[in-house]
């Protein structure tokens, strides 16, 4: 286990200063105690990780006295960032379908506790068990080829497709009739409301709406299912992360999202997920599904997915444009919407 | 041409001192390359738009063209099609030169 901790001081806590972050720390080492059935729990280390551009994380080494967690425990705190994104779901809702996966068996942290009062640290949040591994997209991707973790993350996203939780998952939005028709409209409403004129982006909406699919059953899919959002410890997948955009879709808007340009990490020919070529991904998920995938269904929705990623970096520029949010990140973000044209017009035959 | 934010806010922002240092160094970059190709870096993808729609500045002759490729000017068939599609992989990959050539050459076939 790699020692990342950086010792815990009551100035590095979560919002606010001084007098009010201690007591923010108190509050929380308090809301864990209750939770958790324990006479007392302290926050030994405390540590903010980095890569979340909307949600906070913070990893907590925390010492329980009493009650079924009693002992050492390394969680990790989720909460709201400083500025909502404008879409995916709340805290809560996330907390609630993670433990509908997790019961289903699949590859996630444990939720423990969901935390509504806005009071304790700032902003909604919920605890989970901590996941040893790496996560960051850049380092998975440089650590070469790995085609037994692309066929794994093939077969857990088949999985996931075949769940049948509607009844427990009511409080998602609900089942879209053509999931392309509503993703198109969604980002052409957005597309129309920015400030600069974007041609490509307009001509990709052209040809989705030219091209749209035969729409399936909707399932209950990722929505951000790609390098980046899933740890790895020893080489082989240790847990699937960032639940947030989680809802009913066409599946196969996962799979190509997982094989989009934008998340290869500039490995270009190992299109899933810049750590295999695409056909191992395929066959881990084809053999959990029972099901071919069409290549060109697939097709269609890696165009929506490089129009679904310019429009994200749109928002995300438009954090420091127009919210005033002074995050290097965000700002360059805006400046790799021209990745996503250029994957646009390759994707569509008219690149050079 | 050239998406927002310029060359200039990256740099002012790169300055604050909270900004990562990767960050920081990439942002600096992309002005840098700005200001080594210059504004006439586009100016024959300038002169095309302005061929087609008149004079006008950059934002104003890219809303001309998004509009006419709404209206269908892109479309399979249309003989302006070509020369369209010739022009926005041009702006397009001007703009990776600047704001990230490693893309470009990782996602160009060889």
């Amino acid at each position: 286990m790699p020692d990342s901790r950086v010792p815990f001081t009551p100035t590095l806590s979560p919002v606010g200063r001084g007098c009010e972050r201690s007591e923010r720390v108190r509050g929380l080492a308090e809301f864990i105690a209750v939770k958790a059935g324990a006479q007392a729990a302290s926050i030994r280390d405390w540590r903010e990780l980095a890569g979340g551009a909307v949600l906070r994380h913070v990893r907590l080494d925390l010492e329980l006295r009493g009650g079924p967690y009693a002992g050492t425990q390394r969680w990790v705190l989720r909460a709201n960032g400083a500025t909502p994104l404008g879409f995916g779901m709340s805290r809560a809702r996330e907390f609630a379908l993670q433990r509908a996966l997790f019961a289903a068996g699949m590859k996630v942290a444990e939720p423990l506790f969901m935390c509504c009062d806005a009071g304790i640290f700032g902003a909604p949040f919920y605890l989970m068990r901590w996941v040893e591994g790496e996560s960051d997209g850049a380092a998975i991707v440089a650590a070469g080829r790995n085609d037994a973790l692309a066929e794994k993350l093939g077969a857990e996203l088949a999985r996931l497709h075949g769940l049948d939780l509607v009844p427990r998952l009511r409080f998602l939005p609900p089942q879209p009739e053509d999931a392309a028709a509503a993703r198109i409209a969604a980002l052409a409403r957005r597309l129309a409301a920015d400030a600069d004129p974007h041609p490509v982006a307009d001509w990709a909406l052209r040809w989705l709406a030219c091209h749209q699919p035969a729409p399936v059953r909707p399932m209950l899919c990722h929505g951000d299912y790609r390098t980046s959002n899933y740890r790895v410890a020893d080489r082989a997948l240790a847990a699937v992360l960032d639940w947030d955009f989680a809802g009913w879709s066409d599946p196969d808007e996962d799979i190509a999202w997982f094989c989009a340009a934008a998340w290869r990490f500039g490995v270009a020919d190992r299109e899933a997920g810049g750590i295999a070529p695409r056909e191992i991904f395929y066959r881990g998920y084809e053999a959990a599904a029972r099901r071919r995938i069409d290549p060109a269904r697939v097709h269609y929705w890696e165009v929506m997915a490089a129009l679904r990623w310019l429009v994200i970096a749109l928002m995300q520029r438009d954090r420091f444009l127009q919210q005033g949010e002074r995050a290097l990140d965000l700002a360059l973000t805006g400046r790799r919407v021209a990745e996503s044209e250029h994957e646009l017009l390759a994707l569509t035959g008219l690149g050079a | 041409m050239r998406d927002r934010p310029s060359g200039a806010e990256l740099v002012a922002l790169a300055q604050e001192q909270h900004q990562p240092a990767a960050l920081a160094a990439r942002g600096r970059a992309i002005a840098a390359r700005e200001r080594l190709y210059g504004d006439e870096a586009f100016a024959a993808c300038r002169a095309a738009l302005a061929a087609r729609y008149g004079a006008g500045d950059d934002g104003a002759l890219l809303a001309r063209l998004a509009a006419d490729i709404r209206a269908g000017a892109l479309d399979e068939g249309r003989p302006e099609r070509p020369a369209l599609a010739a022009l926005l992989d041009a702006i397009t990959r001007q703009k990776l030169r600047e704001s990230n050539p490693d893309y470009l050459e990782a996602f160009t076939p060889p």
